[in-house]
């Protein structure tokens, strides 16, 4: 038996309604933190923007948005935070 | 407030609710690919261009895929997160304990930060560097949501939220748990590692991490076992089994997955050291860890539970070890019997499945060859207070080394045999230097280096591979020396694969395959340094 078996054993999930739900909201959040870092950019970055996104490799494009954006990092969870609320007032 | 959040937490999660969740979230879903493409309009980027559709798909789907023990280990012990993981998880875990949700798991910073980890995991990404971050971020980002939304607020929700939460608290628990129990060398490692190899330590040794090295490389796990404390890193191998100086004790034995062992090896202390008293068989508890009786029966008393178990098979032993070390005996009584003269070696070989690996006949044979190369007689520089002992052994080595040859047929006085230099030879010489240990080999280097090599030749003997470094330029540039360690680890490695050839050992198909390519290795079980290269099985002694 392996040790992630044991530690994680209980981790699967059967209920594919709660699946669906999941992958929306990561659906949902994804798009909106794209729209973010797009509304943080200025024309002077769209040269740029273009060529990283060519590359197709979401690593480098998450780099390139972290140099490029200050506060990034603030901006995404409060993008999250917002989500949230509106998820809650919805219910 | 209270009994609201209660009596809401009692709804039952119907089909309708969670439909009316997935409806929410998809007009939410529409809105938001609405303000992505305005957004891309904004900078320009309109339907057509090529651009436009590779940033809608840049993303990456999570990967279903659960940790594995060591990349937990990994992600959990050694991570220094950045400052933009360090913000991230920090307003997750403000939101999180603010509404109560994980308070629980009373975090502290580690703790949550396993929970965390946990959470992405339950979300299904996977968090080892490399993989995509915009994906491992959205997954993040659902778990924060998910543990945000208020009881009160979603039914559905809440629902799962409770019931995931407790599972992770729980599990939280036990990965805190087993975490602890791994590093303390506590932990019961039946459940947790198929085939492995164990290696009785002690407090340190020379080879073992290049040992490990080379059983990971073939996909077996290994348990060492130490007195106290282990002295390599958990990043090297994280499984470990302490033994306070016991090494026979059925309560640690019983934790060393036995079922899987393939092999035990013991380095039997002071056996790795190449010219300390291998005659001299006393052992005191103030300076020894594991003599040979101990690392023998450890390996009686494995093979003992092993077969409590039902299962017929013996773990093979190989044990590093001065196999000359004297075993006597006294009668007590009105006779004086003597019953003759033993040592470690003819015990050892006793036991059909005990082998016992001899340093001293290992490192001698390599600078006999390295003396026939080099076409000088051999000296042994070291501390003035070992001198008369290292003499005195390496003497002896030297006369078993030419008798053993003699005996198989094979010596040619002027040419293979090891020779002592003598006053006839001058400064002449190849000079050994071994000191009582590396530091102090070091410092003869350093003081007497230039002139031992002024007419002859100069081969230092070091223990631990990560001297190498310290080592003076000549010698390391050169590479005029011989690593004990690295020689110690191959011979090692390669009497475990001679267990195999002469199928003592079965291995798991997936393993031998491994294995099978690994051999191919280059100088796998040779050593190669400034005089050439040179096989380690050129003279074992035999008990």
């Amino acid at each position: 038996m392996k040790i992630n078996t044991v530690l994680y054993g209980s981790a699967k999930v059967t209920d594919v309604s709660e699946d669906k739900i999941f992958e929306t909201i990561n659906r949902v959040v994804l798009l909106r933190i794209k729209t973010m870092i797009l509304k943080n950019l200025g024309k002077e970055d769209v040269f740029a923007f273009k060529e990283v996104v060519k590359k197709n490799d979401p690593k480098l494009f998450f780099d390139f948005a972290y140099k490029r954006i200050p506060h990034l990092a603030d901006k995404i969870h409060s993008e999250i935070r917002q989500l949230s609320l509106e998820l809650q007032k919805t219910q | 407030m209270a009994d609201a959040r209660k009596e809401h937490r009692e709804l039952p999660i119907t089909p309708d609710s969670r439909s009316s969740l997935l409806r929410t979230l998809n007009i939410m879903e529409h809105r938001a690919e609405t303000g992505l493409n305005k957004a891309l309009a904004g900078l320009g980027i309109e339907d057509g261009d090529p651009v436009k559709a590779l940033y809608e798909n840049l993303s990456q789907d999570g990967i279903k895929k659960p940790w594995s023990v060591k990349t937990f280990l990994k992600n959990v012990g050694d991570i220094t997160w950045g400052s933009f993981w360090g913000k991230v998880s920090t307003i997750s875990v403000a939101i999180g304990t603010g509404l109560g949700i994980i308070r629980e798991a009373a975090l502290n910073w580690d703790s949550f930060r396993i929970l965390y980890n946990n959470a992405i995991a339950w979300s299904f990404a996977d968090v080892e560097k490399g993989t995509d971050p915009l994906a491992t971020l959205s997954t993040a980002a659902t778990a924060a949501i998910v543990l945000a939304i208020p009881t009160l607020a979603v039914s559905t929700v809440t629902k799962i939220t409770e019931r995931r939460t407790e599972q992770l608290i729980n599990r939280v628990n036990r990965v805190n748990a087993a975490r602890n129990a791994i590093e303390a060398g506590e932990a019961n490692l039946n459940y947790l590692i198929g085939p492995n190899v164990h290696i009785l330590v002690g407090k340190s040794d020379p080879s073992i991490e290049t040992l490990i090295k080379m059983f990971h490389d073939i996909g077996i796990e290994v348990i060492t076992f130490w007195d106290e404390a282990r002295a390599i890193s958990p990043k090297i191998n994280p499984f470990w089994l302490k033994t306070k100086n016991m090494w026979t004790r059925a309560d640690v034995l019983n934790k060393a997955s036995l079922e899987n062992a393939l092999c035990m090896f013991a380095e039997v202390s002071k056996g790795s050291d190449v010219f300390l008293s291998r005659r001299s068989g006393t052992f005191s508890r103030l300076y020894e860890d594991m003599s040979d009786a101990e690392s023998r029966n450890a390996n009686t008393k494995a093979n003992f539970l092993l077969s409590q178990r039902g299962i017929k098979r013996a773990i093979p032993l190989v044990a590093v070890t001065n196999i000359k070390r004297a075993v006597t005996g006294s009668v007590a009584g009105e006779t004086d019997a003597i019953y003759g003269t033993k040592n470690e070696g003819d015990l050892y070989a006793k036991n059909r499945h005990m082998h016992a690996r001899h340093v001293d006949g290992i490192v001698t044979g390599l600078i006999a060859q390295i003396s026939k190369k080099s076409g000088f007689p051999v000296e042994l520089m070291t501390d003035p207070h070992r001198q008369q002992e290292y003499t005195h052994t390496f003497n002896l080595v030297i006369h078993d080394y030419n008798e053993k040859l003699s005996e198989e047929g094979k010596k040619q006085p002027d040419k293979s045999a090891l020779r002592y230099k003598t006053a006839e030879d001058g400064n002449k010489s190849l000079t050994c230097f071994y000191g009582e240990d590396d530091q102090a080999t070091l410092k003869l280097l350093e003081g007497f280096l230039e002139e031992t090599s002024r007419e002859g030749d100069v081969l230092a003997i070091i223990n631990d591979p990560e001297v190498i470094g310290e080592l003076p330029e000549e010698i390391r540039i050169s590479k005029k020396y011989i690593c004990v360690g690295e020689v110690l680890a191959k011979d090692q490695f390669r009497q475990f694969v001679q267990l195999v050839d002469n199928e003592e050992i079965t291995l798991p198909a997936e393993i031998q395959s491994k294995l099978d390519t690994y051999r191919a290795t280059p100088q796998l079980f040779s050593i190669q340094n400034h005089y050439g290269t040179f096989e380690l099985d050129s003279f074992v002694f035999s008990p």
